[in-house]
Formats: C-alpha cells, structure tokens, sequence
C-alpha cells in the first residue's frame, strides 16, 4: 500500500513539451481544467437568464458574489473595487480546487507549494506594482509607520520590511500546508482500516473507529477547504488596501 | 432509513478510495511537492487556468451579476418611487377634499348669516310697516271722533235751546225765541269754555 504522500504525486497524462520546458497535461492540471469548467459552467448556467427575480442557482451564484463583494468594500474600501474580479476569481478558484480536491481519487492542486507560491506571489506582485502605480515612491511609507519616535524607527523599519516580504510566504504556506496537511490526515486514518483488519477478529471489528473518525475528518477538511479560500481572499484584500490607502 | 443507509454508505466512500488508492512507489524526492520537475508543468496550466477563471469572471460573469442586481436595484427603486408618486397623489386628492369641505362649510356658514340678516331685516321692515299703519288708523279713528265729538257737541246746543224754549213755554208759559235761546247758549258755553 502507498504511503500517504503518494496522494500529491504528479502524474502525467499527456506529454507535452514547449520550448524544452516540460508542460505535460497532469492530474494536476486536469482537476485545475475541471474546477475551471465548473466555474464556467456554474457562473455561465446561473447567469445566462440572469432575472430580477433569481432563482436557486442565480441566488446561489449572487451569495458568492455579494459575498466577495462585501469583502473587498469593507477591507480595501469603495476604491477597492477594480481588484474585485481578481479577488472573486482566486476565491473561486481555491475554493474549487480544494473542494474538487476533496473528492476521493481526485487530486488538489493547492496541496502544491508551487501553486499556492505562485497565487500569492501574484498577490504580491499586485500590491508592489500598483503600490507604486498609485502612490510613487511613497508608496515605501507602509514601512514607517506614522508617529513611531526615531529610535524605534531602526527597528520597526526592518521588522516592517521583513513583514512585506514574507506576505506571499505566508500566503502560500498557509494554503499549502492546510491542503496537504488535510490530505495527509485523511490518507492514514484511512490506511489505519486495512491494517486493523488484518490483526484478525478485533482488529476486524474495531476497524470501524478509524473510519467513523475518517467521516469526522472530512467534514473538517470540507470547512478548511472554504476556509483557506477565504483567508486567502481576505488577506489578498487586506495587502492589496496598500495599494489605495496608505495608513490605516 | 434509506436516506441513512445512503448517508453512511458516501461517508464510508472517501476512507475505502483513500485506502486503496495509489499502488505502485513513488518516484522522485520523498515529498512530491519538492519535485522541481513538475513546476513548469503546474505553473503553465496555473496560468492558463486562472487565466480562463479571470477572463471568464470580469468579462462575463461579473458584468452579467452585476447588470442583474442593477436591474433589480432599479427596479425597487422604480417600484418604491411609483408608490412614493402614488401616495402624493392620494395626499393631494385627500387635501383637495379637505379644502372642498372646508369651502362649502365657510360658504354654508356665510348664507346662513346672510339669511339670518334678511330674515332680521324683513322682520323689522314688516314691524314697521304695521306700526306705521297702526299709527295711521288710530289717528284716523281720533280724529273721527274728534269729528264726532263736535257734531254732537253741535246738536247738544241745538237741544239745550230747543229744551230751553218748550221749557219756558211749559213751565213759564211765555213764548220764547228759538233763536234768543240759542245765542244765549252759545254765550254760556263761551262762558263754560
């Protein structure tokens, strides 16, 4: 029997190179690929005859929307709202690739470091540019906040620094580790069956506990499966006030 | 029942996948997520997909939810103004109303005023008119027997005269002049006046 990280292996499924890089369609990709056709497929059946009067999957779809919307307006302000696309589709993308990933035998592309470092490295790269877009260069001001006598200043302006640069860390280890770390989970207490079983009649019989406990688990991965996206949106929200307003 | 079989049946199904699944080593480092390899791979089709999902969100879905929810804030709003119209309206008419009743109070007290006055009027110029006429008819009746008062006056000096003459003659028995007596009369009631 596998180990419980054979779960995260990448396999290919198509071979594919371009320009020497090895871009290969992977279970990775195809359950990107599939979360991607049920955002179109969900937000293309609920709008299509979008009515003032919405039915289940047009309200279903305008919960998430107004949802999000909220978001932004209250964490980034009225301002905020040309990041509103960006903000609802990594929501919905996270959310999609770890729920789709919760289904058994699929694969979760946000279990992949890569992945998430990418996603927050675009948060980050977002915050940078239109920072400096939007306030020039003082725009480096985020690092000093105002009323910190001089002294302190030696000080706050490196932790300051730090704090910035490791945002998309965070950002990506967060997601990462949750995924994985679910996953993980999930996988032994479900190879804890098997090995009971073969202990013989009681091992038989308590088999059951790991699997009662694997439910349990799962429905605790569903709620950080929502969870992450959401903290991942938020936070994205909370970096990106930077960028419209500086100082708090 | 069945809903409780079936529940416990999919609860069960993600530990028996997990179990199964994945037969055959690994390759590569102990954990996949090192496995530098792959990263060309999972950030080309990162960057299709969350491309597409991007696109997709501001160029369809978003403008479509939003046009929707605008559409349906105009909508309450049209609603909520036409009723707003539509409650000026009755405000008015039940204004006008008031104003209409206000009106023909002020107008009913006005004529009945005015008929109070006329009835006064009338009346007084009918009491005067029978004053006047009662006046005019007691002086006519006062002067009638003013009248008659010297008429008879007249004829009391005729008889006094006339008694004066067969009074002489009877009880004297001297002829006397009708018209002696009479001027003597005349001189007593001089005398008396």
């Amino acid at each position: 029997m596998a180990g419980p990280l054979h779960q995260f292996q990448i396999q290919k499924i198509v071979p594919l190179e371009i320009a020497g890089a090895d871009v290969s369609f992977t279970n990775s990709a195809l359950w990107m690929v599939l979360g991607l056709a049920t955002a179109f497929i969900f937000f293309g059946l609920s709008t299509r005859k979008a009515g003032v009067v919405p039915g289940r999957l047009q309200m279903a779809s305008e919960v998430l929307y107004e949802f999000i919307g909220n978001m932004v307006r209250d964490n980034i302000g009225k301002k905020g709202y040309v990041y509103f696309p960006f903000i609802f589709s990594v929501f919905i993308f996270i959310l999609l690739a770890n729920l789709l990933g919760l289904i058994p035998g699929s694969f979760t592309p946000t279990s992949h470091i890569i992945v998430t470092a990418a996603l927050g490295l675009t948060v980050f790269a977002g915050v940078t540019v239109f920072g400096l877009w939007n306030h020039g260069l003082h725009f480096f001001s985020i690092f000093c906040p105002p009323g910190v006598p001089l002294p302190l200043k030696f000080l706050i302006i490196p932790i300051e620094i730090f704090t910035f640069l490791f945002k998309p860390l965070t950002l990506a280890i967060r997601l990462f580790a949750n995924m994985m770390a679910g996953h993980v989970m999930l996988k032994i207490f479900a190879s804890f069956g098997p090995m009971l079983i073969t202990l013989g009649f009681l091992g038989y019989a308590m088999s059951i506990l790991p699997v009662v406990t694997n439910v349990a688990v799962y429905a605790l991965e569903l709620l950080v499966a929502i969870l992450q996206a959401y903290i991942f949106a938020i936070l994205s929200c909370i970096y990106l006030k930077d960028t419209v307003e500086l100082h708090h | 029942m069945n809903r409780f079989v079936a529940f416990i049946c999919v609860s069960l199904f993600p530990s028996a996948v997990f179990a199964a699944e994945g037969h055959g080593e690994a390759v590569g480092p102990a954990l996949p997520q090192m496995d530098v390899a792959t990263f060309p791979s999972q950030l080309f089709w990162l960057l299709i997909c969350f491309g597409a999902l991007f696109w997709f969100m501001s160029s369809v879905a978003i403008p479509r939810l939003g046009k929707v929810r605008k559409s349906r804030e105009d909508t309450l709003e049209g609603d909520l103004a036409l009723a707003r119209q539509y409650k000026q309206q009755a405000d008015d008419e039940v204004a006008a109303y008031d104003a209409l009743i206000r009106a023909a109070y002020a107008e009913a007290g006005a004529q009945l005023q005015a008929a109070e006055v006329q009835i006064r009027a009338n009346a007084e110029a009918q009491i005067d008119a029978f004053r006047a006429r009662a006046s005019a008819l007691i002086e006519e009746a006062e002067r009638e027997i003013e009248s008659m008062r010297r008429e008879s006056l007249k004829s009391i000096d005729q008889i006094a005269a006339e008694v004066a003459v067969l009074a002489a003659e009877k009880i004297v028995g001297l002829p006397a002049d009708i018209d002696q007596a009479r001027s003597v009369v005349q001189t007593l009631n001089q005398k008396a006046a």
